[in-house]
């Protein structure tokens, strides 16, 4: 069983290791998904031979930290935190954390941190249009939620 | 409000903190000492794993030290910190009202506000609180604020919010209530979200672990800080203010000297004009510092400035402005609830 050297493990990790944080942020809010991209790490570590053969590491180490992580049932907690800037609509986490795990994903990353309808395809395994989709019934349900009208 | 893809951007902020390779061996090393006292493990298969934990801290020991090494501001702000901690070690410890006394302690606070009509671009203002606080051993205790009139945080809106200033108070204001107060500008009042009761860091301190370990568990549990560093930069800023026993003013140094992208900004003056050493670290779009005074670690203020120039409410805020300061005052022992250390009544 190979593990990686300090150097080539610490390089996989700066590497995969934004998306994968940001997409589990998406679906799991942000303890949970910070938690889940932690474990997602270690497997990673744990059985790196098989690592290194993966061709999409990011969308595989995703649904690790998803598996990986504590019970599917609890909400997800999206906290906008007091520290940070006020000027964020409050009732935005509560919004999203309402959306499908589909939709909040697609919403999260496309416009949170401008990922391409294809990047989320390829990251979940589906297709773009399914993405599209996803995006738009999240925002419809975003806008009824905060009582906005703006297109995002 | 701004609109709701500029309200995404913002909110996912709080996806930003990375996931670093130390949380990884963390979380190894935790996993390795949980199946260690659940179940008895072969002897060579004890062995191996505890050799691959071993070799993984190990090399991240490596890594991270020769990061430090490698990073001239991370260096220093890891000297001046140790260097902090050993100064914290030696303080006395702090006075603790007996009964039929108080303790006093004071700051100076800026509180950000916007106000606007949905649409609309948000006026941006800013208001200057001083509060002081009389706490008794058993946490009860008065609070006085003192609010000064709003102030425009940019000079330029002053004309775009004129409309808006009648929202504004243009006279000062007293306050004087019962302590402990849900005055949301009560900044030390430390919400214990476990059992929805406010307290005192330093009635609590007994409670706080002093190793930077369980420390953090502690903060990142008991004061919700979403495990974020900007947030428990912040945190520790308030405890080291809060009349903290030494153990657990070590503790607070080693801990900021563990958060990634601490960074040493040197000699600096808190809003008040007093000097010391300033650290800090970036998040959010801002620059956050706390300055401490070297001889005695304690702290003596906190501020943020906007690192870049970007919107906020529709309106352009430029680099460098100040957004927010805490200026820490007098910490004391008195006799009476009414009784202001330095000043006659």
């Amino acid at each position: 069983m190979r593990k990686p050297g300090q150097q080539e493990f610490e390089a996989f990790v700066a590497k995969i290791e934004p998306d994968l944080r940001r997409a589990l942020f998406a679906v799991l809010g942000v303890e949970r998904g910070r938690e889940a991209t932690a474990e997602a790490l270690a497997w990673a570590w744990e059985h790196w031979s098989r690592t290194t053969r993966l061709d999409n590491p990011t969308g595989y180490l995703f649904r690790v930290g998803q598996s990986r992580s504590r019970p599917r049932k609890e909400r997800p907690v999206f906290v906008r935190s007091e520290w940070g800037d006020p000027v964020v609509e409050p009732r935005l986490g509560d919004a999203l954390a309402e959306l499908s795990e589909g939709q909040r994903t697609a919403v999260v990353l496309i416009h949170g941190f401008g990922w391409t309808m294809r990047e989320v395809a390829e990251l979940n395994g589906i297709s773009v249009s399914t993405v599209q989709t996803h995006l738009e019934r999240g925002l419809k349900n975003l806008r009824e939620a905060l009582e906005v009208e703006d297109r995002a | 409000m701004p609109d709701l893809a500029e309200q995404i951007r913002k909110f996912v902020d709080s996806a930003e903190p990375p996931v670093t390779i130390y949380d990884v061996g963390a979380l190894l090393e935790e996993r390795h000492r949980s199946s260690l006292n659940r179940r008895r493990i072969g002897h060579t298969a004890r062995r191996r794993r505890t050799l691959l934990i071993g070799a993984l801290i190990v090399g991240l020991a490596v890594v991270l030290v020769s990061q430090l090494a490698l990073s001239g501001q991370g260096s220093s702000a890891a000297a001046v910190l140790d260097r902090a901690a050993e100064v914290a070690a030696t303080q006395p410890a702090p006075n603790v009202p007996q009964r039929g006394q108080y303790l006093f302690f004071s700051l100076t606070q800026s509180a950000f506000v916007g106000i606007g009509e949905p649409g609309e671009p948000v006026c941006l203002l800013v208001t200057i609180n001083k509060i002081d606080t009389w706490v008794a051993p058993d946490g009860s205790g008065r609070q006085v604020v003192e609010t000064e009139p709003y102030q425009h945080l940019l000079p330029h809106e002053n004309q775009a919010c004129k409309d808006q200033d009648a929202h504004a108070s243009t006279q000062p204001t007293v306050s004087d209530a019962r302590y402990p107060t849900t005055h949301p500008i009560a900044g030390t009042v430390i919400h214990n979200t476990s059992t929805g009761e406010n307290y005192l860091v330093y009635l609590a301190s007994p409670r706080i672990p002093t190793s930077p370990g369980p420390l953090k568990q502690y903060l990142d549990k008991q004061f919700k800080t979403s495990g974020h560093v900007v947030n428990e930069f912040m945190l520790v800023g308030t405890l080291l203010e809060e009349g903290a026993p030494p153990a657990l003013r070590v503790a607070l140094f080693q801990l900021i000297k563990r958060l990634p992208g601490i960074s040493l900004i040197g000699r600096s003056k808190d809003e008040a004009g007093r000097t010391g050493l300033g650290i800090a670290i970036d998040g959010y779009g801002n620059r956050f510092v706390l300055v401490f005074d070297t001889k005695t670690s304690a702290a003596l203020g906190m501020k943020t400035v906007a690192r870049t120039t970007r919107t906020l409410g529709g309106q352009t805020v430029p680099k460098g402005t100040l957004l927010d300061f805490t200026n820490f005052g007098p910490t004391a022992v008195v006799s009476s609830i009414s009784t202001v250390p330095g000043k006659k009544t």
